[in-house]
């Protein structure tokens, strides 16, 4: 009987691990660089959720490789604006490419990236996947909203890299993962 | 001539005098204003106040002031500067007839392309109002045009040129109130209004202004607080709190580089700090059905219900559409937000107001439930 209970406990710790997921995180560390990929004001918001977790990052919409000097962790905002792009004056093109190459040297630097998609459905589709498909793929962890993951988009990226993924119902959700990710209490 | 042939042309004359008698008196209903019930301690003004370019026109339209016993910041909400889009229009009248401001100011304009609320778009098919139930009756409000009535206005060039910018828009836009601003005091009849709405901000000296307005489902602003570069904090943190309450709002920057817009030049041309907000209204969109009066309250259409599973649509499309309830609670819950977020980072310029529904209220006594009766 004992033996029973013993596996009944050992399963549920293992269900609970998977679906949390927080015990395989990596853990962050700061100093931040933010960057939105597709220019989208969510990374605005982002800013303010992790102001709301106690880290601060510095934040650079059109962030280049240069920007990458002494970070430790890059987060990506994925989701494509047209008034974002066309505030920034930057075209689809353009865009990706800052981004494929900002991903790039972090690699190299072993700067961890986090990328986010907090935006939900508008921040999908034709103008946004692009970003989100290459912001997801430079991806070490990735935290998105349920709303824009429904066809299963990022849950298929994060399988498909090996890497953990957090769906959360709402941006401000994101409050308490960031703090346990860079520690924070 | 046959007789046949007489009787037959006689007939035709004979019908269409019967058709233009009846579409020039539907036409001429739309002249016909209907009443907002304002609350207590308002001051009633007009528009031509802030600039008499427009005093006599159709673009004169009123201004309900709202003060509070205690100084504080001021808040400009307008409603109807598309007058095609309802929720917009409809909860700039909720105000009018609910709120209490107890500190600083609430300035509405209900109906800011008041010429807009004289006629509908051509070839749209859409109704010129639409009714709703209250406790005491039916009410009737103006659905109109997204532009200035072409009578007050004639005739669009081929192209516009904004003003100061020079941007190039096709000719009809000279007549949208959201391409003329900061708008030109001796230009035509739509920047004469924009200009007049500028010179209130300016004289007001208006803190915060808000700009109500919706856009079909296939728009890809949707759902969405368009906020200037000096609005962005503020339109942050309320898009949090809002999400916080289940209410899911885009942000979006007002482009530089797209003139003519409140978010835009109201930013750039007074000290206010400007938001846009967008519900989604399926009536607007090109994919829509049949156009009716239902459509405009309940916001369901079996084809953008088929477009949502295709995946074409920018928003949520609910199974049961998206009502004007669902559309005046998001802007509702909206400006309440942005004015308290403003309030709380601006103490100096605090705005308290009071006795505004909230969302799941107005979802659940309906719209009519929070208007006057009318009588
Ligand atoms: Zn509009």
């Amino acid at each position: 009987m004992k033996r029973i209970c013993d596996y009944i406990i050992i399963l549920f710790i293992l269900i609970g691990f998977t679906a949390t997921g927080f015990s395989q995180d990596m853990k962050l560390e700061e100093p931040v660089l933010l960057t939105a990929a597709g220019q989208s004001a969510d990374i605005k918001i982002t800013d303010i959720l992790l102001k709301r977790a106690g880290i601060t990052a510095n934040v650079v919409n059109l962030a280049e490789v240069k920007d990458l000097t002494d970070i430790k962790t890059l987060i990506i905002v994925a989701g494509g604006s047209s008034k974002g792009l066309g505030a920034a004056n930057i075209d689809k093109d353009k865009e990706l490419e800052r981004i494929s190459n900002l991903a790039e040297a972090a690699k190299k630097e072993n700067i961890k990236t986090l990328t986010l998609h907090i935006g939900g459905k508008t921040r999908r589709g034709k103008l946004s996947d692009p970003f989100c498909e290459t912001a997801g793929n430079a991806a070490d962890l990735l935290i998105v909203t349920k709303s824009g993951n429904e066809d299963g988009f990022f849950t298929k990226i994060a399988a498909a890299k090996k890497i953990n993924i957090h769906e959360i119902k709402n941006s401000p959700e994101m409050i308490p993962i960031l703090t346990g990710l860079f520690e924070k209490k | 001539m046959s007789k046949d042939q007489i009787f037959r042309n006689c007939l035709f004359i004979v019908l269409t005098i019967i058709i233009c008698i009846y579409s020039f008196a539907k036409f001429g209903e739309m002249e016909e204003e209907y009443p907002i019930y304002p609350g207590e301690n308002v001051e009633i003004v007009r528009l031509s106040n802030y600039f008499d370019g427009i005093k006599g026109t159709n673009a004169d339209t009123d201004v309900y002031i709202y003060g509070g016993q205690e100084d504080g910041g001021s808040a400009l909400i307008l409603g109807g500067t598309h007058p095609n889009e309802p929720a917009g229009f409809i909860t700039a009248v909720l105000l009018i007839e609910r709120l209490k401001v107890n500190k600083g100011r609430v300035i509405i304009i209900p109906r800011a392309n008041n010429s807009g609320f004289t006629c509908t778009d051509p070839q749209e098919g859409v109704p010129q109002e639409f009714r709703i139930e209250t406790s005491d009756g039916i009410r009737k409000f103006r659905h109109g045009s997204r532009f200035m009535n072409i009578l007050d206005q004639w005739p669009d060039p081929e192209v516009y040129l904004h003003y100061p910018s020079g941007q190039k828009l096709s000719g009809n836009e000279r007549r949208n109130l959201n391409r003329s601003y900061p708008g030109k005091p001796d230009g035509v009849l739509t920047e004469k209004l924009a200009h007049a709405i500028v010179q209130l901000i300016n004289t007001e000296r208006i803190d915060i202004s808000i700009d109500l307005h919706e856009a079909s489902l296939e728009y890809p602003v949707i759902d969405a607080i368009v906020a200037h570069e000096r609005s962005m904090d503020v339109a942050a943190m309320a898009q949090i709190d809002l999400q916080i309450l289940g209410i899911d709002y885009n942000l979006e920057p007002s482009p530089v580089n797209f003139r003519g817009f409140s978010h835009r030049e109201w930013g750039d041309y007074t000290e206010t700090m400007p938001f846009l907000i967008e519900s989604a209204n399926p009536i607007q969109g090109r994919m829509r059905g049949e156009t009716t009066e239902e459509l405009l309250l309940k916001g369901y259409d079996k084809y953008y219900a088929e477009a949502s599973e295709l995946g074409l649509l920018y928003t949520p499309y609910p199974a049961e559409g998206i009502p004007l309830e669902v559309r005046t609670g998001r802007h509702l819950e909206a400006i309440k937000i942005l004015i308290s977020t403003f309030s709380l980072l601006n103490p100096e310029k605090e705005i308290g107001f009071s006795d505004l529904p909230s969302y799941s209220e107005i979802i659940e006594n309906k719209l009519g439930y929070y208007l006057k009766t009318g009588r």
